[in-house]
């Protein structure tokens, strides 16, 4: 009967609620001066001004309202100001979204015709920083030389490797990343390399920067990233990174081609703190290693592929931040906790997935989180013709891998121990985490492979080596160990392997083994 | 949905579809960024125009699409490219022009909107075709873009490029199969 009875007076008061606001807002006209340039003002020119992100002012009466119909609908979508969490229980730090009750004033405000209003009603424009959002940096870096971005083509991803040459071991709170050419750097992570590897691919290339990091572990670490419209943060209280004072500085960049050639030549600033910080901390990523161990395999057209994850705390932990990183596909993030208590608490949801918003969320306070605590994450993933971020046109089977058009997906709860507690509990206890994901994966395939008859595993094996999907494998996609044997294979003299051409030189080949 | 908001739905539907087949004076004549004279709607040539302004991030996306069209139909279409912000200055102008390579395509800033009442466009980047005096196409170059913020990774339809190809050869239009986004163009104050 409760339950039955609790919706209803829930939307009841939801209906006065919005009745009141509709007739507050209806009782007097909207105007620029006293109701839009407020959310204006707070919420878009930071990055709608001349030097920053935003391609055109919003300042004044005139930029407003010769954009308003715009604002309107780009406000209402939730496409502007970009930001992708849904809003929750848990406030994060440099919050962007607008309420529905702004979005109501903007759309009304434009409806009625986008009267200006008093003038001395105008607020002013809040004290933008100029340059530095941080202040003034310990360290500033920049890329070795520009990089070319051309007018028109797919998105590039290039690393760059900018060497820091520190005199000792370094405390660092904070990146701030300064865009060089804005309208087509659209995101950056940073991590830092003492193996030199960054250094030795560097070389290797002629143009400028190189392709990517290949390896992960010891002596590489993630520092973060920064995407267009966000604003740098420092770690909160006393952490920080420990930077060796080998440390290069990677920058791995997410160029959008913007209609014009461009050249880029970002810098970095880098803030440092002298006092080492009491504890450490660590990223929980669920799954684990980008969802590499996790068997992922996308097939084509398939709308709502789920990988789910979960860990249980072994001891007390403060989370401060969370992230979350998928490619084209990715359509739904989320993490949540379930406390001992049985309260559950959703830590980050992101439920239209945009690749081009790499974003860290910074909750703004830390979030206690109780030994016994279950974190559970799920990341969906749409490989249809529907999802326009589709990079396959027909859709192809997706599996996990590096490049943009391969697939990852997971969740990273940045967290703390609680006081008193230890840190090597947590995190030797997370490694067997990531060993237990991958026997479990490795023993799914196993009883899978058994399962299936050998054509159904040369059917798979043809579909994910004829990788442009044209029904036959080109000499380029076969992979190594096939090449020396191709041209016998290839009893029509086509160049190419047709399916009964492959099925042919298996039974060969099982003959001869015989 | 009532049997009257639905009547309302084919109305306005009919409304927005109606500039499709308007009327255009071809003796209209106007001045290009140059400064020259000239009659955008007169030629034989069917013209194919393109709003735009300098600071629409989604018309400047499109550029390199708008000139391939320029180039791939040259001699064939009256192609020009319409600014349609008045506030735009000389200087913006010249930047814009010679930075996204558009110095050798016919331009014109529309501070008057001549261009932009005639044909009807409401958007920048809008494509619109006239012959003789008709408009026969108006609405997106490509499906680019799906929605506001969500770019396709590979552009699918071609709906401007088909719609020239039939005019040319003298058969019936294809209309826009989505809706053209882009930056709404302000009504003169």
């Amino acid at each position: 009967m409760y339950r039955m009875l609790y919706p209803k007076i829930e939307m009841k008061k939801i209906l006065i609620v919005l009745v009141f606001t509709v007739l507050h807002i209806e009782a007097k006209e909207v105007t620029f001066t006293e109701h839009v340039a407020p959310i204006i003002f707070q919420n878009c020119t930071s990055c709608h001004r001349p030097g920053e992100s935003g391609p055109f002012k919003l300042m004044n009466y005139n930029d407003v309202s010769k954009r308003g119909k715009l604002i309107a609908r780009v406000t209402e979508d939730r496409v502007m100001p970009p930001w992708h969490a849904q809003k929750g229980s848990i406030k994060f730090h440099g919050d962007r979204s607008l309420s529905d009750t702004q979005i109501t004033t903007i759309n009304k405000w434009v409806e009625t015709g986008m009267p200006e209003g008093d003038p001395s009603k105008l607020p002013n424009l809040p004290k933008f920083v100029t340059g530095w959002q941080l202040g003034e940096p310990d360290l500033v870096v920049k890329m070795a030389e520009p990089f070319p971005v051309p007018a028109a083509g797919r998105d590039i991803y290039r690393s760059f490797v900018v060497p820091l040459n520190l005199p000792k071991d370094k405390w660092l709170k904070a990146i701030e990343f300064r865009p060089d050419a804005r309208t087509v750097v659209h995101h950056c992570l940073f991590s830092y390399d003492t193996t030199g590897e960054a250094r030795r691919l560097d070389k290797r290339e002629k143009s400028p920067g190189f392709r990517r990091m290949r390896r992960q572990g010891t002596g590489i670490g993630q520092l973060g990233g920064w995407a267009a419209g966000g604003q740098p943060n420092k770690l909160p209280e006393d952490l920080a990174w420990r930077l060796p004072s080998n440390a290069d500085l990677v920058l791995a960049m997410h160029y959008h081609p913007s209609g014009k050639p461009e050249k880029d030549q970002s810098s970095i600033g880098l803030y440092f703190t002298d006092q080492p910080p009491k504890t450490a901390f660590t990223g929980l990523q669920l799954p684990p290693v980008f969802g590499a161990l996790s068997g992922i395999y996308i097939p084509a057209g398939e709308k709502a592929y789920t990988v789910r994850d979960s860990f249980t705390l072994p001891i007390d932990v403060e989370a401060f931040a969370v992230s979350a990183h998928a490619h084209y596909l990715g359509k739904k993030l989320s993490m949540n906790a379930t406390l001992p208590n049985g309260k559950q608490l959703n830590l980050l949801n992101i439920p239209d997935w945009d690749f081009s918003w790499q974003e860290q969320y910074h909750f703004e306070e830390f979030i206690n989180l109780p030994k016994g605590t279950k974190l559970e994450s799920t990341v969906v993933w749409d490989n249809s013709s529907s999802n326009p971020n589709n990079p396959s046109v027909p859709p192809k089977p997706v599996r996990w891998g590096p490049e943009s058009e391969d697939e990852m997906g997971s969740l990273t709860l940045l967290c703390r121990p609680g006081k008193g507690e230890s840190f090597s509990t947590l995190t030797s206890l997370y490694r067997k985490h990531i060993s237990e994901t991958g026997v479990r994966t490795a023993r799914q395939r196993a009883g899978r492979i058994r399962e299936n008859n050998i054509d159904d595993r040369l059917n798979a094996f043809f579909k994910r080596t004829d990788r442009n999907g044209n029904g036959k494998i080109e000499l380029d996609e076969a992979p190594n160990w096939m090449k020396a044997s191709f041209a016998r294979s290839d009893t029509n003299r086509d160049k190419t392997l047709d399916f009964g051409e492959l099925k042919a030189a298996t039974e060969r080949l099982r003959n001869r083994n015989r | 949905m009532g049997k009257k908001s639905l009547t309302v739905l084919i109305i306005s539907w009919l409304a927005a579809f109606d500039l499709t087949g308007q009327i255009v004076k071809t003796e209209l004549t106007i001045k290009d960024v140059s400064g020259k004279s000239i009659k955008p709607f007169s030629e034989a040539k069917p013209s194919v125009l393109i709003f735009t302004t300098y600071d629409c991030p989604v018309a400047n996306k499109m550029v390199p699409e708008i000139r391939h069209i320029a180039n791939s139909y040259q001699g064939r279409i009256n192609f020009l490219l319409v600014y349609t912000d008045p506030d735009t200055s000389q200087n913006e102008l010249t930047t814009h022009r010679k930075d996204f390579g558009l110095n050798e395509i016919t331009s014109i800033l529309d501070s008057k909107h001549n261009l932009v009442k005639a044909t009807g466009a409401e958007i920048t980047p809008e494509a619109v075709i006239v012959k003789k005096g008709k408009v026969l196409y108006r609405g997106r170059i490509n499906n680019f873009y799906e929605d506001f913020g969500k770019p396709r990774r590979v552009v699918t339809q071609h709906d401007l490029r088909d719609a020239i190809t039939a005019v040319l050869s003298g058969k019936k239009v294809p209309q826009p199969k989505g809706e053209c986004i882009g930056c709404y163009i302000p009504k003169l104050k």
